[in-house]
């Protein structure tokens, strides 16, 4: 562990470890006594079992640099918040930080419920050392952005969450913070309002500030950050360009999750065959083929959906058609020219019977386009979904 | 057939084919090779420098940590005292507003701060003086006992606002790293503006008793400053014990009634109804040295004596390892707050 001076907006994790007793509860009496049965009884061993929440995480992070935290849930991306924050303590290992840490980790962390808005704003600024002339100059920014203004002298308490994480982001991002924590919890705040929490990250980057954001919502990562580390259940498992980071974990998850066709409905699906071209590989702006089998209790007449999506989630897009089912149907849809980028698509598939559903919508196959990447949306700004278009472009 | 992505773009099907039994080409997950075609091109960060991509094998990871990587918290007393003398603006913003906070949604507001005391005065009167006939050594029996109220309410408060410090405070100090100690402090600093305006209440009643503070008033500040320092001392460790052993809520209340009558706060030290021997008062110092304060700060406010030294002495000591017990106890374990909160 080296101890060179840090400059202000720089953190550096050194080999942090953090670990967890999850069974609080022993230290009442009755549960230590039922334990202590237990443990005679020899159903339990002895000591209480310590989790490891994180497990050698190391990076170093530069002053101006924006960075996600990407991971399934408890993989430790909170926890990792908090030691950054440095309200946490690791259990081995070193965290660096130098400079003021505004930090958006829970809705309610900062905010304190019996004061109001008012007070709120102040207090936080003085505990990250601002004095009160300081405060008093980003005030109205603060509430202006938070949209309370009608509430500032009402407690928070009384403040709906959403706005009670309006004035939380507005005031970690406005009181000039050499760094930037912001957990999910932007997820709270309407369309418009995530929209500008974004654009207000950027803003702070552009003003050199360091940002470190954690979010489950991919795409606003890929928007704000330009590198990641992927945590997976306490260690890292990957640091780099954030499109890099995201198709590793976007594949471990496809992994995970592996892919199995459903069998509990009145229809099944056979053998999915998915294929671009002449049997190829699927091309960008080429024909695409899904090709399914699909094996019915009797024959009736449903409606078959399709879709594709990125990761499994909700499709980009989807068809549908009427069919006759019967006994060992292969149905074929054809798309002409498949408005995919390159990359690694789920196709999914649900079939509908006249009354109910003979199939959940469900993962049936995955593949790959074999085509250009798409061009960067500007800046911070989050592109829904990826879609292949031809562009033509003149100069006149 | 069309079907709409986004309301944008139109996206045609050309064709949906129905066969049956049409012969198995491939299996569930289509592999398709001949990926690497396409050259990634040199991936930058946000300030423009290249950034290489590093993948860790999540086996590669030891079970545990290597032991020469634990993480020591080292505390420094003098150097957290000098971060917390920095801190004087947030402790000043924090008790102003529990000060105000604690009296803003009551109809009678700070008047509490006056009635309180002067209750207990009452009650206490009521037990030692008319009913247990305890013994003034000719002082006017209101005066006696206001001084120890006054006394022991700034110590007992404090202990009642210290539980409350931290656990009180968590979504504040879970976000923010700052000298933690600040909340136990300004809740005492807090509690402190309380006790002057009370204060102000016993000029009253030197008025309305005609009776004049003797001269050796002058040593009472000595007596106050140990005060303060047994009180943050004790009130600093409360708030960080009750985060660990929350039971410690219920309990301190009990501790706390049961010493308003253990310490000389309705009677005098030396009243012979009661028939403390001496030879205890020492330890009896030790161990709560609210016993030599509230002895004392009658002894100069109203009998023009001096305090008791010996018992001061003993008294000091004991603040002294109350004081920075407390305040290393609360360094050593406040690490761990934010793990149980
Ligand atoms: N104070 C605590 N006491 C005990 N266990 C904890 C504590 N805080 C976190 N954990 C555990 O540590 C693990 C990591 O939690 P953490 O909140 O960091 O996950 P996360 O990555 O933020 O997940 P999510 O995506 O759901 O927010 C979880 O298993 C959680 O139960
Ligand atoms: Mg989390």
């Amino acid at each position: 562990m080296s101890r060179r001076p840090v400059p202000a907006g720089a953190m550096r994790a050194n080999h942090i470890w953090k670990r967890f007793r999850p069974d609080r509860k022993a230290k009442r009496l009755r549960t230590a006594m039922h334990y202590r049965k237990a443990t005679q009884q020899g159903l339990r061993t002895k000591g209480r079992q310590w989790t490891w929440a994180l497990r050698d995480i190391d990076f170093s992070v530069d002053p101006g640099e924006s960075i996600a935290l990407i991971g399934a849930n408890g993989s430790g991306k909170s926890t990792m918040l908090k030691i950054l924050s440095q309200v946490m303590y690791p259990h081995s290992g070193l965290m660096e930080v130098e400079g003021r840490v505004g930090a958006l980790i829970e809705v309610a962390a900062g905010i304190h419920p019996q004061l109001s808005g008012r007070e709120n704003v102040y207090i936080y600024g003085s505990l990250l050392g601002l004095s009160r002339k300081d405060v008093t100059r980003r005030f109205d920014d603060i509430i202006a952005f938070a949209g309370v203004e009608h509430a500032v002298d009402r407690l928070v308490k009384f403040y709906s969450s959403g706005m009670k994480m309006r004035i939380g982001f507005a005031i970690a991002a406005f009181l000039e913070p050499d760094i930037l924590l912001v957990d999910e919890v932007l997820s709270v705040g309407d369309a418009s309002f995530q929209r500008r929490c974004l654009e207000r990250m950027s803003e702070v980057l552009a003003e050199g500030a360091t940002l470190v954001y954690v979010s489950h919502d991919l795409a606003t990562v890929e928007a704000t950050c330009a590198r990641a580390v992927w945590l997976d259940y306490g260690v890292m498992r990957a640091d780099g360009p954030v499109r890099a980071v995201l198709t590793d974990y976007r594949q471990a998850i496809e992994e995970r999750d592996k892919l199995e066709l459903r069998a509990d409905g009145d229809a099944r699906i056979g053998e999915v065959v998915v294929c671009g071209p002449d049997g190829g590989p699927a091309r960008t702006d080429e024909a695409f083929h899904v090709r399914l089998h699909v094996d019915a209790m009797a024959p009736m007449d449903a409606t078959v959906f399709l879709g594709v999506s990125e990761g499994p989630s909700t499709p980009i897009f989807s068809v549908r058609h009427e069919v006759r089912l019967g006994d060992r149907r292969a149905i074929r849809c054809t798309i002409p020219s498949l408005p995919l980028p390159g990359g690694k698509y789920y196709v999914w598939a649900g079939i509908r019977g006249p009354r109910k559903d003979l199939l959940h919508w469900s993962p049936v196959a995955n593949f790959e386009v074999v085509g250009p990447d798409l061009d960067p949306a500007p800046n911070g700004v989050v592109r829904m979904a990826p879609l292949y278009t031809r562009a033509a472009w003149d100069l006149e | 057939m069309t079907c709409r992505i986004f309301g944008l773009i139109t996206l045609d099907v050309v064709d949906w084919r129905l066969s049956v039994g049409g012969p198995t080409v491939c299996g569930g997950d289509t592999v398709i090779e001949e990926f690497g075609a396409r050259m990634p091109e040199q991936a930058v960060d946000n300030l423009g420098r290249p950034l290489a991509m590093h993948r860790y094998d999540a086996a590669a990871v030891p079970a545990t940590p290597a032991r020469e990587l634990r993480y020591h918290h080292r505390f420094k007393l003098w150097r957290s005292l000098r971060e917390l003398m920095h801190s004087g603006e947030l402790i000043w913003s924090l008790t102003m507003r529990s000060f105000i906070s604690s009296y803003k949604q009551e109809a009678l507001g700070v008047g509490w701060a006056v009635i309180q005391p002067l209750l207990s005065m009452v009650v206490l009167l009521f037990l030692f003086h008319k009913v247990g006939k305890a013994n003034t050594f000719g002082a006017n029996a209101a005066l006696f006992t206001y001084v120890g109220v006054l006394a022991w309410n700034f110590f007992s408060n404090n202990c009642d606002a210290g539980v409350g410090a931290l656990i009180g405070n968590m979504t504040l100090l879970n976000k923010v790293h700052c000298p933690r100690e600040v909340f136990p402090i300004s809740s005492v600093a807090a509690t402190g503006i309380t006790t002057i305006i009370q204060s102000a209440v016993l000029v009253i009643l030197f008025a309305i008793f005609r009776v004049m503070p003797s001269g050796t008033i002058v040593w009472a500040p000595i007596l106050i400053v140990m005060m303060i320092f047994l009180t943050i001392g004790v009130s600093i460790m409360l708030s960080v014990l009750v985060v660990y052993f929350r039971d410690l809520r219920r309990i301190e209340p009990m501790v706390v009634q049961f010493g308003l009558f253990v310490t000389p706060v309705g009677f005098a030290l030396n009243d012979p109804k009661f028939k403390i021997p001496h030879s205890w008062w020492g330890a009896i110092s030790f161990i709560n040295p609210m016993v030599p304060i509230i002895d004392g700060l009658r002894r100069c406010i109203l009998f023009d004596q001096q305090p008791r030294w010996g018992l001061v002495g003993i008294g000091a000591i004991s603040t002294a390892i109350y004081f920075f017990g407390g305040y290393i106890l609360f360094k050593k374990i406040e690490t761990g707050i934010a793990d149980v909160a």
